[in-house]
């Protein structure tokens, strides 16, 4: 058990990147209330883009995470790669519930309405269901090996839906806006420092937590393989 | 982890559920606007306040993202706890087979 043990001291590197994404959290929030100027027509409440964007970024990231590791956990059937595929799918959801509770909060004031169903709200809410699937079948599925292969070729279906997300703006032309564009010109200057900023912290903020999350997993994974190896010695029959 | 994913599955059901009835109960105002014109009642003050809608945001935010951590927090504490345990059952047993062998 020793070889696997899991050990309690934080990695070196991980306190690094956690202090980083600190950082670059508080940074983002001083551009963005101190910087980066109030929006002309939507008023104080576009301020909700820096944040918004950068989830759903790191919505995707997540997500993207969870389909690589687990077809490279079906071809090489190796617990770590299901380890970090049932982290990112858990901290890619983490996202996509920030991206779909502050979206409405800023439609309500821009659209008028708390929702509607534009093809990008709609295509996020399937991707969110998607792989609250995933983690469901996770939790209750009984955690056997047909069911975490089941979740696998699930988590691979989910990420047919992301490009579908990120194009269905340009494709079927609905309400959500696109001011990130390949030719630019959306933002004024400060704000997209203020974007670029708060880009860079989610993207240390989504490593630091898969990273976290999957070492978890992966210490109960060598935790509960010691216990059965254990109970198949009979070493643990008074427990 | 049940009772976190009870929660997201939850909140997925009830933005699923909701979101038609909200839609519903709130008629599109692009919709009735090309439908009708309507006089103003009353002092014309902006109705929607945006500072509230952004603070509310950012709360959310930054409170599931602690939460979040906090479970990790919760998960890593447990494992430890599990670790332990086994070590004193593992010791426990090696104490009773050198007895055992004595």
């Amino acid at each position: 058990m020793s070889r696997n043990a899991p050990t309690g001291r934080p990695h070196v590197l991980w306190l690094a990147l956690a202090g980083a994404t600190s950082v670059a959290l508080l940074a983002s929030l001083y551009v963005i209330f101190f910087v980066a100027p109030v929006e002309l027509q939507m008023g104080i409440v576009q301020k909700i883009f820096y944040f918004h964007v950068p989830s759903a970024y790191a919505m995707y990231v997540g997500y993207a995470i969870c389909a690589v590791c687990s077809a490279v956990y079906l071809i090489k059937r190796k617990e770590a790669w299901d380890a970090w595929a049932v982290a990112s799918a858990e901290v890619g959801t983490l996202f996509c519930m920030i991206v779909l509770i502050t979206g409405p909060l800023w439609a309500r004031k821009a659209w008028g309405v708390w929702w509607t169903w534009d093809p990008r709200l709609t295509t996020t809410l399937l991707a969110g269901m998607i792989f609250a699937a995933y983690l469901a079948l996770r939790s209750f599925g009984g955690g056997g090996l047909a069911e975490r292969r089941f979740a696998a070729g699930l988590a691979i279906v989910g990420l047919l839906d992301l490009p579908i997300v990120h194009f269905s703006v340009q494709r079927w032309r609905g309400q959500h806006p696109t001011v990130i564009t390949n030719k630019g010109g959306g933002l004024q200057g400060d704000m997209v420092t203020a974007l670029l900023v708060s880009l860079l912290a989610f993207t240390l903020l989504v490593a630091l937590l898969v990273w976290t999350r999957a070492k978890i997993e992966r210490d109960r994974q060598r935790v509960a393989e010691a216990e059965v190896e254990a109970a198949q010695r009979g070493l643990l029959e008074d427990s | 982890m049940r009772a976190f994913l009870s929660t997201c599955a939850l909140a997925f059901a009830l933005m699923t559920v909701s979101a038609p009835l909200a839609a519903a109960q709130d008629p599109d105002p692009a919709a009735e606007r090309s439908t009708s014109f309507q006089a103003v009642e009353g002092p014309q003050v902006q109705d929607v306040p945006g500072g509230t809608l952004m603070v509310a945001a950012y709360g959310v935010i930054w409170v599931l993202l602690l939460l979040y951590v906090l479970r990790l927090g919760m998960m890593q504490a447990r494992t430890a706890r599990e670790v332990e345990r086994l070590h004193s059952s593992l010791a426990r047993a090696d104490g009773g087979e050198a007895s055992g062998k004595d």
